[in-house]
């Protein structure tokens, strides 16, 4: 991992690497996308990874859409492709590897204990993608409070999530957020 | 449908309008991130699984507060998580 190196065998091995570790999508792996991105490498500053992590939330698709995002702003398109097809490809082979495993053996309690034992740690890894989020992000009281009413709407009502982004978006726009 | 987006965010990242809807957006973003969380930990809550609660804590200060690498941390919680589970199984078997 020397940053000296060629950009693009630098996100291949990062990502690929990271998605083995990805227990419960991209967004469990935030914290360590940002501890590589920002403090490792100085790819992207703190605001421009919050930047991303806005953009990859805005797009419809799924969450591993930021590891695109960072992979071009190193390297343009090559860097947005070899970044998204390194985070894919390990983790999904990874998976079926697992799952013929699992199915073939005859013991069928471990399917269950396995995700038994993970869901705790992936729930942790995303609480922990949230804190480092938001100490990106909320710089300002407001800005905190634009993330607190998000929260409280999203876990208390059915509404769309686009509304909330759109409705952060306008406060952005409106100055709020400073 | 993302790489034209990144194409506009690299040449209109600086754009002072833009930027101001982006980090509301990135605010908003990141509550319903806190939100899934708190709905994943009701379940937990609600059986009063002190030992997930446990781990997720863990998990939650070893990578958000201490900044500890994840592969480092996982090759310990993994394990930890599939014994403690186990061992909690014969438990309630027995």
């Amino acid at each position: 991992m020397n940053s000296g190196g060629n950009p693009i065998l630098t996100l291949a091995w990062t990502f690929g690497l990271m998605s083995l570790f990805a227990v419960g999508g991209a967004n469990s792996a935030i914290p360590e996308m940002h501890r590589v991105a920002v403090d490792v490498q100085h790819w992207l500053s703190d605001k421009q990874f919050a930047d991303v992590f806005a953009i990859a939330q805005m797009s419809p698709g799924p969450n591993v859409l930021i590891v695109t995002l960072i992979g071009y702003s190193v390297a343009g398109v090559a860097g947005a492709l070899v970044a998204t097809i390194a985070m894919c490809v390990p983790t999904a082979v990874l998976a079926y590897g697992v799952s013929r495993l699992l199915t073939r053996s005859s013991d069928s309690r471990w399917p269950a204990i396995i995700q038994t034992a993970i869901v705790p740690l992936s729930i942790g890894l995303m609480g922990a993608s949230g804190l480092i989020l938001a100490q990106t992000s909320d710089r300002t009281w407001t800005a905190a409070l634009v993330t607190a009413v998000a929260a409280i709407l999203a876990a208390t009502t059915r509404l769309n999530p686009f509304w909330l982004l759109l409705g952060g978006g306008f406060a952005g726009f409106a100055g709020l957020i400073g | 449908m993302v790489t034209v987006l990144a194409a506009l965010y690299a040449r209109f990242g600086e754009v002072e309008a833009l930027r101001r809807i982006l980090s509301g957006v990135s605010c908003a973003a990141v509550g319903l991130l806190i939100a899934v969380v708190v709905r994943m930990m009701m379940p937990l809550l609600k059986k009063r699984d002190w030992v997930g609660l446990v781990l997720l804590a863990a998990v939650f200060i070893a990578i958000g507060v201490l900044r500890l690498p994840l592969p480092a941390v996982l090759l310990v919680a993994i394990p930890l998580s599939i014994a403690v589970t186990l061992a909690m199984r014969r438990r309630s078997a027995a």
